[in-house]
């Protein structure tokens, strides 16, 4: 259990009791965990020109805010809340920015990787743009409950809504991203 | 919504999945650069008066685990070939643990005389592996077994304990060896400074750093529509770095076919230089952009 050495202990703040981040055990979760938040942060927008330093952001915060992380939430959706917060800035910055830069910001949201297939591309491409017309809640629902195939017990405390709201906007969701498909498919 | 039209959904999200997954080499490049931001992190710590010189109360617990962090990413980074490495000086260790940790007992008690500052380690055996070869660390410290791994003071008390006493607390305290299961007892590294100066930073940290200086420079070179001068500069940094190949080949490459492209080499052949080098590189797309826009 990655959490054994790392847990915070009740009634202490990180840092305060002397406490740190054992360097093994976060390795393990960067190692566990990379591919989750690399994807993430890709399906929320991140150009694939930012990708990078966006996760070595999150991971700088997950160092930091590790012995905060009490395991009342579900890992991953505790690392989503950094992952959500990390592409918003990106994001932001990119709009502000809004300046052709040659060497960072030119390519399209697009992962690079030349070993992924046409298919696999095509749909990443797709979900990406369909992801980016949803609100944010939408937004996060369907990142964890659909394309990284969270359960709704595990993401409903994420997004602050009881159970039965999460899996109707969850079928009305999955109704939405049908009807896209058929329309990105017609002739 | 039809049984076909699950599975076809459940397929084209793992198509999306796999599409959007990053490779090995992002995962090595971002641990490469995290291990970077830790190791700069640790040098300003490093440059910044300690609490005791200041006489301020410590209270950044955060920065001494993040230089910890920093110093353990460094293995970390190599681990699949450090592992094999390690595996192999761990056995030896084992044999020498007696000895080893008679030789450490001699060095503490002369260096108890110099009134040390000790910086406790975070115990990773592959590190302690990894140091125990030369029995120094920077700055002429020495490495001298530790009674726990999570210790922060060096208390007196428990020095003047036989190394035996403290054997048993030592495979209780390590996580990746169980208590009864035939490991060996190692002691945990920690670092005694023999002096209260602080240590130069280590050659590794300095070239790392170097050598992003060198990078930006480079790439602001070819911002700056002076390609020249920045394959002038990599190839001077190539010339002087003390082990030839660096850490960031690939940032480096990226930039020089950028570079080069601009100058005006067969734009083609450049990429697919670079391509054949580094056939899963992030840096394909941009270096792609770059030298052949319209393709």
């Amino acid at each position: 259990m990655i959490w054994s050495v790392t847990k915070a202990t009740p009634g202490a703040e990180a840092g305060r009791d002397g406490g740190s981040v054992d360097p093994s055990e976060f390795h393990t979760l960067y190692r566990e965990h990379f591919a989750f938040v690399w994807r993430c942060l890709g399906a929320l927008g991140v150009p694939a020109g930012n990708l990078d330093d966006a996760a070595q952001e999150v991971f700088v915060v997950v160092h930091r805010r590790l012995l905060e992380f009490r395991g009342e939430s579900a890992l991953r959706t505790w690392l989503y809340g950094i992952v959500r917060n990390v592409a918003a800035n990106a994001r932001r910055t990119q709009r502000r920015r809004g300046v052709h830069d040659e060497l960072r910001d030119s390519e399209p949201c697009m992962q690079p990787d030349p070993s992924a297939s046409f298919e696999a591309r095509e749909a990443a491409s797709f979900v990406q743009r369909f992801i980016a017309e949803l609100d944010a809640d939408k937004r996060d629902l369907f990142v964890l409950a659909l394309l990284e195939q969270l359960t709704i017990p595990e993401l409903a405390p994420l997004l602050g809504i009881p159970l039965n709201t999460a899996y109707s906007r969850l079928r009305a969701l999955r109704q939405e991203f049908r009807l896209a498909l058929e329309r990105y498919e017609a002739p | 919504m039809t049984i076909i039209d699950d599975i076809a959904e459940q397929r084209l999200f793992a198509r999306a999945r796999d599409g959007l997954s990053p490779s090995e080499l992002d995962e090595a490049r971002v641990l490469a650069k995290l291990e970077q931001h830790f190791a700069e992190h640790a040098l300003s710590q490093h440059e910044q008066p300690s609490p005791e010189q200041s006489g301020s109360p410590a209270v950044d617990h955060g920065g001494a685990s993040l230089g910890k962090l920093a110093r353990v990413s460094r293995v970390l980074v190599t681990r699949p070939i450090a592992s094999v490495a390690c595996t192999v000086v761990l056995g030896v260790l084992g044999v020498m643990a007696p000895t080893l940790v008679a030789r450490v007992w001699r060095n503490d008690t002369q260096s108890e005389q110099r009134k040390p500052a000790v910086v406790p380690l975070a115990g990773a055996p592959a590190k302690l592996a990894d140091a125990a070869g030369s029995g120094e660390v920077a700055g002429g410290a020495v490495l001298v077994a530790e009674q726990e791994p999570a210790e922060a003071v060096h208390s007196a008390a428990e020095e003047s304990q036989p190394p035996a006493a403290t054997e048993h607390k030592r495979r209780r305290a390590s996580p990746r060896c169980p208590e009864g299961d035939g490991c060996p007892a190692l002691p945990a590294a920690r670092i005694i400074a023999p002096s209260p100066e602080p240590a130069p930073p280590p050659a590794a940290v300095t070239s790392l750093r170097a050598e992003l200086e060198v990078l930006k420079e480079a790439e602001r070179a070819v911002r700056e529509r002076q390609p020249a001068r920045a394959l002038e500069l990599l190839a001077s940094f190539e010339r002087e770095s003390r082990d030839g190949a660096g850490r960031m080949q690939q940032e480096r490459a990226a930039t020089k076919a950028i570079a080069r492209c601009a100058l005006g080499e067969s734009r083609h052949t450049v990429y697919a230089e670079f391509v054949r080098a580094y056939p899963r590189s992030a840096y394909a797309e941009r270096v792609r952009h770059s030298c052949i826009p319209g393709l």
